[in-house]
């Protein structure tokens, strides 16, 4: 059946219509519509006035995306570890010390420990260096797109749960469909490693990525801007407003204890 | 009758919480059955990705012995040079590092394969006492499905765990909260489609066998201190 049709046939899909590459991923032009900050034209290309994209489409987007956007850190985390052959994490943070060391040495503590961490990165992993350094490199590539599911998935119950409390009536398959486009911007946060344009490059991936999953979530969602806005900053609001009432409340606690 | 072929496509459907694996599990002839023979298949599956990628993870790192005398080297000069009581540190950096390397599997033996029976054990618990629970608050809430049929839809909050299959790559870090607002999700849409009930009350249905769990864990890590403490289990 031609998925472009008006007509919902319910039952099974066919095997092939379920492995078929158009139901796991939007065509390139909504893609380049989101980035554009279209999100209309990326969830509804065919203008029937809902949410036309699956979250099935959502998924294969975010991880296929996400894989390509980690391609670059794999290649910086190969280089890195494989000279060293040791895994990626020791090779990373035996860099890091290093680098902070060379800005920030002279403190005797700072350089024991900095030194330890070092001599355990140069220690030789029990199978040959080569295959750890290329495995672990291959598993923190494959976390990139685990990484976006989880903030999708996890950010995007809270958000939809508060625009649920204040009238958006639609259901969480659209939403999480709708918002899933937020990872084509965010294709450029892959460019982190490299010098100078790297972090720029990032931090403009993030803040089209704030738009983008602004648009989709007033699209989905229904709700006036303000509103919007606020399903969107108050899961994060809560999660550094309630630990920080809480260390309040236990730093009050204490003083009146010792008092 | 068991339709283990059907299972990857009803996790997959599951996961984008389509209607369709939820029909099909409630109006099966043996739902609970069904489900347990879902949660065991993809948690054990699970389990033994989770096994190899550990012991991977082991073998792409050094020796647990040497990084230890090296920590341990370290820590001591550490100790010299902030004037900190060496030998009680040393004592306590001991302790905690052999009780880890020993439960991540790390320092070597049985502690590897500790997934491979965990994650089984604890999918067919969480599972049986979200059903149960889940069932009892969406009937008092007016919901009119059977336990039967709960257990059945409730088993597909394990199509998560597909996830965890990924880790049989050294390092691959699949996120607990991805794992469980997803497994909640799936469990809202069991819960809903179910008993018939009404957003608010499927939500809320779906959300106290959570809260149950805040208290019993609780209870029962408590009591397990308290009985090892006072001298059992040794």
């Amino acid at each position: 059946m031609n998925q472009h049709t008006y007509v919902h046939m319910p039952g099974r899909l066919q095997k092939e219509d379920w492995l078929r590459w158009s139901n796991w991923m939007p065509s390139l032009d909504q893609m380049g519509a989101a980035v554009r900050l279209k999100v209309a034209d990326a969830v509804d290309p065919f203008e029937r006035g809902y949410v036309t994209v699956t979250m099935r489409q959502g998924i294969g987007m975010i991880l296929v995306l996400g894989l390509l956007a980690g391609v670059i850190p794999l290649f910086a985390n190969l280089w890195l570890a494989v000279p060293m052959r040791t895994s990626v994490p020791l090779a990373q943070a035996a860099d890091s010390i290093a680098q902070f060391l060379s800005t920030n040495g002279g403190y005797v503590p700072l350089d024991i420990a900095g030194h330890t961490v070092q001599t355990i990165a140069g220690l030789e992993p029990r199978m040959p260096g080569i295959f750890a350094a290329i495995l672990s490199a291959l598993g923190t590539w494959i976390n990139w797109p685990l990484g976006w599911l989880a903030n999708w998935i996890v950010y995007g119950v809270l958000v939809f749960a508060i625009a649920r409390l204040m009238g958006a009536s639609n259901t969480l398959p659209a939403f999480f469909a709708a918002t899933s486009f937020t990872a084509v911007p965010l294709l450029l946060t892959g460019l982190t490693p490299l010098p100078c344009i790297g972090p720029l490059a990032a931090l403009a991936g993030l803040i089209l990525g704030f738009a983008v999953y602004f648009q989709a979530c007033r699209f989905v969602t229904r709700l006036d801007s303000g509103r919007t806005l606020l399903c969107m900053l108050l899961p994060p609001a809560l999660v550094i407003v309630v630990p920080m009432l809480l260390i309040t409340l236990a730093a009050i606690l204490s003083i009146f204890q010792l008092g | 009758m068991l339709e283990p072929q059907t299972y990857p496509t009803m996790v997959a459907k599951a996961l984008v919480l389509d209607d369709e694996p939820f029909t099909a599990m409630i109006e099966d002839d043996n739902p609970w059955v069904e489900g347990l023979a879902l949660t065991v298949i993809v948690s054990l599956i699970a389990g033994t990705a989770q096994t190899i990628g550990g012991w991977l993870t082991t073998l792409s790192l050094p020796d647990a012995t040497t990084v230890e005398n090296a920590l341990v080297t370290g820590w001591r000069q550490f100790s010299a040079a902030t004037a900190l009581p060496p030998a009680v540190t040393e004592t306590i950096f001991t302790r905690a590092w052999s009780a880890a390397a020993g439960w991540t599997g790390y320092a070597g033996g049985w502690g590897v394969l500790t997934p491979l029976i965990a994650t089984p054990f604890l999918a067919i618990a969480w599972w049986l006492f979200f059903a149960v629970v889940a069932f009892a608050a969406a009937r008092a809430l007016g919901g009119h499905g059977s336990l039967n049929s709960t257990l059945g839809a409730a088993a597909l909050m394990v199509a998560p765990q597909v996830l965890v299959f990924l880790s049989i790559v050294p390092f691959v870090t699949v996120s607990g909260a991805l794992l469980g607002v997803w497994g909640l999700l799936i469990g809202y849409r069991a819960v809903q489609s179910t008993h018939h009930l009404p957003w608010r009350k499927a939500v809320l249905a779906t959300l106290i066998p959570y809260a149950a769990a805040l208290i019993v864990v609780p209870i029962i890590a408590t009591a397990y201190v308290l009985g090892f403490s006072a001298g059992g289990f040794r």
